[in-house]
């Protein structure tokens, strides 16, 4: 083949045209790349799902008719005073030093070893690895704040990095109080509010002088093995809560640390420091249920609280009302449900059962002895594991109708119990035992 | 007063209302449809059951208003 000196120079003509056109294509996006790196524009970009998350959360709940209120829904049974909490009064923490308390636990019958159910074992001890782990590195641990009680906890590493010297600086707490919750959603939050900082809900003895406002996050804990019935002893419930402990574990430590990053103090929550469901109210995630669970209108009552305390300026929700205090008034299923008997049938009342509840409040008190003694009643498996009961959780109407990529069916049913009067939510919780919603599944005999 | 009959014949013979008819119905079974395909699909087989009955009811339903209807204007 006869190659020209024409052929040549187009040759040539032809690498300068794509060597130069590749040249400018490839500059272009480079500088853009570098514009948006200066002013955020990326994280802004990669934050846009969790935007449209949270709009849609709250379009969700638009369509439900939940009422965005002034005060949360416990003011109206606020009779006194409420004294802070002492954290070593939890019927858990009791168990080390109260000898009139640990006496009588003791002495309840305890089931022998489940030997049956090896798969439950499993799965337990599956989750528990990284949650042992997470929740021990990452949490504080119970009770180190308070002088001569022992700590209750593994050993707990503060975050990496200190509070950043360079500021983020915040002209606008609103468009702040959005990215943070994008943020907290890219951790893994189901659910994200801000509430104002409240000195009651946080435990005796803990005194944080820079805290400002407090970020409340839920988990979703998983539907189906809280189907599965809590006694006798199974630990299938027990692995969708160590779950949710293991990514609360991530969420509440990673966020804290964020915020360090930024320049802001804050200090990550889980069951120790402070009391998650006063304050999850305060942010307009729930409202508290007759079983003193918090009851979403996203995922009913399966949902694990975690918070972060901060003085980043945010700006707080509102809270919520979507009828929940009625609706307990109504149902009473978990009282029925209890194994323990320890969530009361009938009105609220002022006078606490124990010193494991507060007082200053009108509410169900669920005597929580009652509810630690039957978990001991319940038993433990071969690998030690304790079996607690989360019956009060599976049997709740708002546990199933609140189901994640919810049927058009649990949505109109929400929608009539939030907005149908007393008739429409009695309807729903005689609805709920006719469809077999409250039933166990797969289907287990309820024992008597 | 119209008789019964005169007035079903009415309104079988006005079409936007006969459509509107249809469609409500058909609307209502596709709902009961999904109803009952939902709960089969999450394992929720009483929900499921009731649904189905339901369904089967209001087919049954519609069937025999729209037959009724037949039968009373042709008995005109």
């Amino acid at each position: 083949m006869k190659y020209s000196r024409r052929d040549f120079l187009k040759t040539i003509a032809a690498g300068i045209g794509i060597v130069g056109s590749t040249a400018i294509g490839a500059g272009t996006p480079l500088k853009a790349v570098e514009d948006t790196a200066s002013d955020l524009g990326i994280v802004e970009a990669s934050l846009e799902p969790y935007e449209r998350k949270l709009a849609e959360q709250e379009a969700y709940r638009a369509r439900l008719g939940v009422r965005r209120v002034e005060r949360p829904t416990y003011e109206r049974f606020i009779e006194g005073p409420i004294p802070r909490f002492d954290g070593r009064n939890t019927a858990f923490i009791r168990l080390s030093w109260d000898k009139e308390y640990i006496t009588r636990h003791t002495a309840t019958f305890i089931r022998e070893p489940n030997k049956w159910d090896l798969e439950s074992y499993a799965l337990i001890a599956g989750v528990d690895y990284p949650r042992s782990f997470l929740v021990d590195l990452t949490l504080p641990p119970l009770l180190t704040w308070q002088p001569g009680t022992t700590s209750v906890g593994g050993p707990y590493q503060p975050p990496r990095i200190p509070k950043n010297t360079e500021q983020m600086p915040v002209p606008d707490p609103a468009r702040m109080s959005k990215r943070i919750k994008q943020v907290a959603m890219f951790y893994g939050a189901d659910l994200v509010g801000i509430a104002p900082y409240d000195e009651r809900w946080v435990l005796k003895g803990v005194e944080i002088p820079w805290a400002k406002y407090v970020i409340s996050l839920a988990i979703e804990m998983d539907y189906e093995f809280l189907r599965i019935i809590s006694y006798p002893a199974s630990g299938y419930p027990q692995a969708a809560t160590f779950m949710g402990y293991t990514k609360m574990a991530e969420v509440a430590p990673a966020l804290a640390t964020y915020i360090l990053g930024i320049g802001y103090n804050a200090r990550a929550c889980g069951n120790d420091t402070v009391l998650n469901i006063p304050i999850a109210m305060d942010a307009g995630l729930g409202e508290m249920g007759r079983h003193n669970m918090l009851i979403t209108p996203e995922f009913g009552p399966r949902v694990r609280l975690c918070s972060v305390i901060t003085d980043l300026p945010l700006q707080p929700d509102k809270p919520i009302d979507f009828g929940i205090q009625r609706f307990c008034e109504l149902c009473n299923k978990c009282a029925r449900a209890c194994p323990g008997r320890a969530i009361p049938f009938g009105d609220r009342t002022s006078t606490p059962p124990n010193i494991s509840n507060n007082s200053g409040l009108r509410k169900w008190q669920r005597d929580a002895e009652l509810c630690r003694t039957f978990w001991r009643r319940n038993g433990m498996d071969t690998l030690g594991y304790r079996h607690p009961c989360q019956e009060c959780i599976r049997v709740c109407p708002w546990n199933i109708y609140g189901r994640k990529n919810n049927p058009w069916y649990f949505d109109l049913f929400k929608y009539i119990a939030i907005n149908g009067g007393d008739a429409g939510k009695s309807f729903i919780i005689q609805l709920h035992d006719f469809l077999g919603y409250g039933r166990p599944f797969p289907p287990q005999p309820v024992p008597p | 007063m119209a008789k019964p009959e005169e007035a079903v014949d009415k309104i079988m013979r006005f079409k936007p209302v006969r459509w509107a008819g249809y469609l409500a119905w058909t609307v209502i079974l596709l709902l009961l449809l999904s109803f009952v395909w939902g709960n089969l699909v999450e394992n929720q087989p009483r929900a499921a059951l009731v649904g189905g009955v339901i369904f089967v009811i209001t087919l049954e339903l519609g069937i025999g208003i729209r037959m009724l209807a037949k039968f009373i204007t042709k008995k005109k």
